[in-house]
């Protein structure tokens, strides 16, 4: 799978479009996550997903060693800030479109899940939603990095250029305020924490 | 036990701790504030709860595939390629109908008032460049290895108000040259001869894209 990846690259590098768009096909879900919890709704977030391939691709011979997914992470948190600069420069336009109202919906339908706990499930991710789209750019991002996307700190610290002491930072201070956002709308009961959330 | 600020900055450290983020010395350290602390051991459950919900959120998939066709990848852009001819067409038609009417006016201004309408042009050519050198493209947060779209010539955005002169901004001619009926009557005649030239040019210019297009 890592092989592959690094021969997928290489071929890329040499101008391969197949191989390069073998990595598209591999990296543009987590991608076009990242863009539309960024900018919060999906015709913007689609057009930066697009774009941040088309940038990849052309400074893809540049790319080193290190991870691919950091690196394209990086190119489409470039692309959603410039959206959201253009955004604050043409004020018609909502900074933060409300997150959740046009989100495509991804419910994974369980068929053990009892129906109340899927409505609190749902409720309470577009709670999160909500949450996350109220917090500053960077801390957004630095989250949805690490507890959305699962990146280690330091890929963290790759994706966004910023150092590991920033990025602990903006991680605890967004993490601080979706605590404090969840409990003022009474998402964070006890009973809402996740069997998984005590393993960790 | 601990002071107010120590106690603050063993708070800042409670994310890192649920990560495993933290050295050990630092870990230890917490650790032994935790067990007397229960207002910092429920901010430990209530963020490793919101981590998780977070973990938990439904998965996005892509609405479509991002694959990058030839055209793409060669930096045209295949889905704009119908639009592409013709705005292009409009800016040149534009640049067209405006250069046929400024040499009406050069023409006209110079024969009629001098120095006046010399000045009036000037001033308009100068407002024209500061239009076009308008900074378009603010820097990205970008560092080195990271491409910036924007300023790479990525080809989705801002490339369709790069100082493109609109014709409201470019037909401009000053209304004050009036002047005696005599040369009214010239002044008609070479205007309507700057209107036949910009329709030419239109003319030309869509004939051309047509016979390209097919």
């Amino acid at each position: 799978m890592h092989t592959d990846e690094a021969s997928l690259i290489e071929r890329s590098q040499r101008g391969d479009l197949d191989a390069f768009n073998a990595l598209v096909l591999a990296y543009q879900g987590p991608v076009y996550s990242v863009c539309l919890r960024m900018l919060g709704s999906p015709q913007p977030a689609e057009d930066a997903a697009q774009e941040t391939f088309i940038a990849a691709f052309r400074a893809v011979s540049r790319f080193r060693r290190g991870s691919l997914r950091a690196w394209l992470f990086r190119i489409a948190a470039n692309v959603c800030y410039d959206e959201l600069r253009r955004r604050r420069s043409r004020p018609q336009v909502p900074l933060e479109a409300p997150a959740g109202e046009q989100r495509p919906a991804a419910e994974p339908a369980s068929p053990d899940e009892p129906p109340e706990e899927r409505a609190e499930r749902r409720e309470l991710a577009r709670c999160l939603e909500q949450g996350l789209a109220s917090l500053p750019a960077d801390q957004r991002l630095a989250v949805i990095l690490r507890d959305v996307q699962g990146l280690a700190y330091e890929e963290v610290a790759e994706a966004t250029g910023a150092s590991l002491g920033t990025v602990k930072s903006r991680i605890s201070r967004g993490r601080a305020s979706l605590r404090d956002f969840l409990l003022a709308r009474g998402e964070l009961l006890p009973s809402r924490s996740r069997p998984s959330s005590e393993g960790s | 036990m601990f002071s107010i600020s120590a106690h603050g900055r063993l708070r800042d450290q409670l994310s890192a701790y649920i990560d495993g983020e933290l050295a050990a010395a630092a870990a230890e350290r917490l650790e032994a504030h935790l067990a007397g602390c229960q207002g910092c051991r429920l901010e430990v459950e209530q963020l490793r709860a919101t981590a998780a919900a977070l973990r938990d959120l439904p998965e996005v998939q892509a609405p479509r595939s991002f694959a990058l066709s030839p055209e793409r990848a060669a930096g045209r852009r295949p889905r704009a390629g119908a639009a592409a001819p013709l705005a292009l067409g409009m800016r040149l038609a534009a640049a067209g109908v405006a250069m046929a009417l400024a040499a009406v006016l050069v023409v006209d201004l110079g024969g009629l008032a001098g120095d006046g309408g010399a000045g009036t042009t000037q001033e308009t050519a100068s407002q024209r460049e500061s239009r076009y050198s308008s900074p378009t493209d603010a820097a990205a947060p970008n560092a080195e290895g990271a491409p910036t779209p924007a300023t790479g010539g990525a080809p989705t955005g801002a490339e369709s108000d790069t100082g493109t002169p609109s014709p409201a901004d470019e037909v401009q001619p000053p209304a004050e040259s009036t002047g005696d009926g005599g040369i009214d009557a010239l002044a008609a005649a070479e205007i309507a001869l700057g209107v036949t030239l910009g329709l030419l040019v239109l003319g030309g210019i869509a004939l051309t894209f047509t016979g390209r297009k097919t």
